[in-house]
């Protein structure tokens, strides 16, 4: 028998003891190795069009400079950001298992949505570096991985380049950014970050990766530290977009 | 497999199935197993067919674990037909050399000498024969408990000792200790006399037996450790408590663990494993070591520590669930609270289906429920927490879920608990939330101690002293607990049917309370409140109609070869004649056991016929661990027997009135009721008279009904009963367990007694009870109820009518 059969077979009995329970609907996922059944999937809402062409911001009317009013305030140090779905229904709730249930298995559903959408979003563009949103020692300690260097990690052999999990630190904790508003985020995240050696960022065109892209200030600020270390160019793909401060 | 659309998760249906088909296996027994095989077979071929194409399996899945179940059960009940048939064959006396490989190296009774379990045992001779299961043993001393030599698992030993069936005493209700051990695939003990005519034949592997050397070492190193680093009491309680050794415990200890409801905490369980994987998990995420790589390690370690504890059940099955537990992060599903348990405990019936009437698997898996159940409930009633709580919200929190978890557990495992122990404190639940987190943080402070203690001897002594302070406090905690004497419930063990309806209103709550769960409505707290209250009373109604009994019932208990009678009348009174012998302990293994399942406490009155140690020898320890109103025993001679003095001895220290017969006297309980002393025992011409016509002779009587006691009285004690016109009476207890030397033809004659009840052991070495003394029984129409044959008897007579029930 070969071994993929016996893989199907060993997943079938797996499926017995632990069923595989769809993250949207919580029935059973027929398809093999899947997390989310073919009805929830459909329910992914796309970004609505126009697309900002810096922040990635759906319904975006672009402004002089061509800024829209979401993209952040000041100087924006990345070229463009991307989100792939909106952050409504299951994608939030896939990005709330992932992180606060410890499911790292969804990483999987997810990085399959980046890579898919990977040529739309970024088209023709190979970065050299992909570098993940940090977290705090304590914060990852806590939770045990780091989200966003899974989604790095599944994006990686789509993209051709490799995971840089060290370049990028935190080195201070902050608090969370859901209750602040759009100038208090800014504010909470400045000088959070920083490089840990700028050779391996140097003459790089990096593409940092985050989960979820809300005011774009945590990403801008690490675009900003990593411009300072002398990347070529940053840009940013975070699975799920919002607009509203949540 | 296959798509089973009826359920979502397909383990628990399945579990459930197959506990039913162990369970239908083992009350149908003797069936066709191998047809149950072979339509299983043929099932799971329809199955693998049905999923191929796609179809709905839901149905014949389930009906296969049934049949899986059956199956399963099946050569055990074969297994056990066999050793009973070899029983019969065996001689009990004769030593025999038997051979046999080593399973357990030293697994231990609650009381008595270690004993090792062996496994493909042969009893070498002319006829080499197998002996089916598994096999204890241990020395055989009378004294002392002397430990076996280590042998280790794996290893081949030679053996010259006697086989035999374990001692069975079946009684109303109460565990009886073949069974017992019949639940563990051991259907034979062996005894030898010394320790030296045990010798290992081979090592086994190599590997296994360095291992297992290794892990005793380490073990014994801990051990001194922590002996030598703490202080002593503190040292003993946490030794005992990581290593599973109930030995360490002094009486006065486990009376205080056993009454606060914390003695769980000294059983290496699930909790135990639960906290040393936390432990290490903290650990191992503090290093930065993935989820899956961390469980790996956990794993091991854990594997490590359950053998050093020999592979105990309990500690076995907690490792087969962490196990169920890891497997599903490895296969990178989702472990949720149904799935991994379910499965867990899936693996563990698979392996061992005796379980399933184990106590301890039903505590454990009990308390599992009640987690899975009612926790996740209890905190949903909880208001979210704020994003960033504060100190005082998240030790609330922590506390409440504390809370949660302990009542959770005390409310599933509550008639559980009055079914084995009847006995229940009030405050348990909140002992066992400091109790148990503190013992957590007690077991990592021992690790650290011996971790850190070795490589930094400085550390030893400071680390040590702050271990024996977390375990004062819990000590100090149960103590506290167990002092509370108004918080102590004790009770009869509750009927089946009662037990039966608590669940049944517990879960209707639940599940009623389930359906709401979406909006979660405030009514549900209310109403589960409801069911759980309910759920109790019910268990309150049972023990009060059980109280409520106004028939005189008679109990002649299954003590073996000895006597022991319990009395309890219409109006509430209770009287135990004699109690048994004292090697083995009967007073331990079956009189305490049997007075506290009645419901009998205090105990009214103690009577102690005569000083025979077959009838008192259980008594010092019924009197040291059991309350008792008041004593009598009959006239003494000059040099009274060790016994008697023990007894004395524990009667002053208690101050239990005592009194002495010395004159024949009629006690008046009620219009209907007396007890009268015939043969007080005492004699004003000293030595003259034999011991056992010192016996007390009593005649109960409730209306029209009459029983004798005749205790040892002999001959002359019976024609002076005689000559004073003793009369006809209903049930009479024959005398000296139907020895020649008592019964008389006249006696008999004379009682012509229509019932006649005889206290002796199987196969007991007298011969009793005599061919002449059931002839002369016979002659009169009486019929003869053994307690070697049918167990326990109970007489029970409302003053008219009376029946007799026997417990086997």
């Amino acid at each position: 028998m070969p071994a993929a059969r016996l893989a199907h077979w060993a997943g079938v009995l797996a499926d017995f003891v632990f069923p595989r329970l769809c993250c949207g609907c919580g029935e059973r996922v027929i398809e093999s190795g899947r997390l989310i059944c073919s009805g929830c999937e459909k329910t992914f809402r796309p970004l609505l069009l126009p697309i900002c062409s810096l922040c990635g911001a759906e319904n975006a009317i672009v402004g002089p400079k061509g800024k829209c009013p979401t993209c952040p305030a000041g100087k924006v140090h990345f070229e463009t950001a991307r989100g792939v779905v909106a952050f409504e229904g299951v994608a939030h709730e896939l990005v709330v298992r992932l992180k606060y249930n410890r499911r790292t298995e969804y990483a999987a559903e997810m990085g399959r949505l980046l890579r898919a959408n990977y040529s739309r979003d970024f088209p023709g563009f190979t970065p050299d570096l992909l570098i993940p949103v940090p977290l705090f020692g304590a914060r990852q300690r806590e939770r045990g991985f780091n989200q966003s260097e899974l989604l790095a990690h599944e994006l990686a052999v789509t993209v051709g380049c490799s995971v840089n999990s060290k370049a990028l630190r935190r080195i201070r904790p902050t608090r969370t950014q859901t209750k602040l508003s759009r100038t208090q985020r800014a504010e909470n995240i400045r000088g959070a970050f920083a490089v840990a050696d700028a050779g391996t960022v140097q003459n790089h065109k990096v593409l940092l990766v985050d989960d979820v892209y809300t005011t774009g200030a945590t990403l801008n600020e690490c675009a900003r530290m990593l411009m300072e270390a002398g990347a070529e160019s940053v840009n940013c793909h975070a699975f799920a977009r919002t607009c509203d401060e949540i | 497999m296959g798509r089973m659309k009826f359920f979502k998760r397909p383990m628990l249906p399945v579990l459930l199935m197959f506990m039913g088909g162990l369970v239908a296996g083992r009350a149908l027994w003797p069936f066709p197993w191998w047809a149950t095989l072979l339509v299983g077979l043929f099932g799971l071929i329809i199955a693998v067919g049905m999923t191929i194409r796609g179809r709905d399996t839901s149905a014949l899945l389930l009906f296969l674990a049934i049949c899986m179940g059956a199956a399963r059960i099946a050569p055990l009940m074969a297994e056990r037909e066999v050793a009973e048939n070899l029983a019969r064959t065996l001689d009990p006396v004769r030593p025999m050399l038997m051979e046999g490989r080593v399973e357990a190296s030293a697994g231990e009774g609650d009381s008595g000498p270690k004993s090792i379990t062996l496994r493909d045992v042969v009893v070498t001779g002319s006829v080499p024969r197998r002996i089916p299961g598994r096999v204890r043993l241990s020395v055989n001393s009378r004294t002392t408990s002397s430990p076996i030599r280590e042998f280790y698992a794996g290893e081949t030993i030679r053996a010259f000792g006697q086989l035999g069936r374990p001692q069975s005493f079946s009684n109303f209700g109460t565990p009886d200790f073949r069974e017992y051990l019949a639940m563990d695939r051991v259907y034979f003990t062996a005894r030898v006399h010394s320790a030296q005519l045990i010798q290992r034949i081979s090592r086994g592997l190599q590997a296994a037996a360095k291992l297992y050397a290794g892990l005793a070492a380490a073990r014994q190193f801990a051990t001194d450790f922590l002996l030598g680093h703490m202080p002593d009491h503190e040292g003993r309680l946490i030794v005992s408590m990581f290593f599973n050794d109930r030995k360490l415990l002094s009486p006065e200890d486990q009376e205080v663990f056993r009454n606060s409801g914390t003695m769980h905490l000294f059983a290496v369980s699930g909790l135990h494993i639960a906290m040393f994987a936390g432990l290490l998990l903290l650990l191992l995420r503090a290093c930065r070591v993935p989820i899956r790589s961390s469980w790996v390690v956990i794993v091991v370690v854990l594997l490590l520590y359950v053998t050093m504890l020999d592979f105990i059940p309990p500690a076995a099955r907690s490792l087969w669930m962490a196990l169920a537990y890891a497997s599903g992060l490895w296969l990178k599903r989702e472990v949720d609270t149904i799935s991994a348990p379910a499965f867990g405990v899936f693996v563990i019936l698979v392996m061992e289906p005796l379980a399933l009437w184990q106590a301890s698997f039903l505590l454990s898996a009990g308390g599992v429920v009640g987690i899975v159940v009612f926790v996740p409930l209890f905190t949903k009633w909880l208001s979210p927490l704020p994003d960033e709580p504060g100190f005082f919200q998240k030790s609330w929190r922590w506390v409440y879920e504390a809370f949660a978890v302990s009542i959770a557990v005390t409310l599933v495992l509550l008639p559980l608990q009055l079914l084995l122990f009847q006995q229940f404190n009030v405050l348990t639940p909140v002992i066992n939330i400091f109790a148990a987190a503190l013992s957590g943080v007690a077991l990592g402070g021992a690790i650290a101690t011996v971790a850190f203690g070795a490589a930094i001897p400085i550390l030893a002594a400071p680390m040590g002293a702050a271990t024996g302070m977390i375990m004062t406090a819990i000590f100090e905690i149960s103590r506290i607990g167990s002092d509370q004497t108004w918080a102590m419930v004790y009770c009869a063990r509750p009927p089946y049917w009662a037990i039966g309806a608590y669940y049944l209103i517990l879960g209707s709550g639940y599940y009623m309370v389930h359906r709401d769960t979406p909006e979660f409505p405030k009514k549900s707290r209310a109403r589960l409140v409801v069911h759980m209250l309910a759920a109790v009373l019910v268990l309150v109604v049972s023990a009060v109609v059980g109280a409520m009994n106004c028939t005189l019932r008679i109990y002649f208990l299954d003590v073996g070869q000895g006597d022991s009678t319990l009395v309890r009348f219409p109006t509430g009174q209770t009287l135990l004649v004699d109690a048994g012998n004292v090697l083995p302990d009967l007073g331990k293994l079956v009189v305490r056991p049997q007075l506290s399942a009645l419901g009998v406490r205090p105990l009214g009155q103690l009577v102690a016929t005569h000083d025979d140690a077959d009838h008192i020898g259980g008594m010092p320890t019924l009197l040291r661990s059991h309350p008792v109103a008041s004593f009598m025993a009959g006239g003494k001679k000059e040099g009274k027997s060790a016994l008697l003095s023990e007894i004395e001895t524990v009667i002053a220290g208690k101050k239990i009135p005592s009194s002495t017969a010395t004159t024949s006297s009629v006690v008046q309980l009620d219009d209907h009721t007396t007890i009268e002393i015939l043969n007080p025992g005492w004699s004003a011409d000293g030595d003259s008279v034999r011991d056992n016509d010192r016996s007390i002779v009593l005649r109960i009587s409730h209306g029209g009904f009459t029983a004798l006691l005749m205790a040892d009285a002999e001959r002359s004690v019976e024609e002076r009963l005689i000559r004073e016109g003793i009369g006809r009476c209903d049930v009479l207890k024959v005398g000296h367990h139907g020895s020649r030397t008592s019964s008389t033809e006249r006696f008999i004659a004379e009682t012509s007694p229509t019932v006649s009840i005889i206290s002796c052991g199987y196969r007991n070495n007298f011969g009793h009870p005599h061919r002449e003394v059931l002839r002369r029984l016979e002659g009169v129409g009486s019929t003869v109820y053994r307690t070697d044959v049918s167990g326990a008897i109970l007489v029970k007579s409302d003053g008219k009518n009376y029946t007799v029930t026997t417990a086997r």
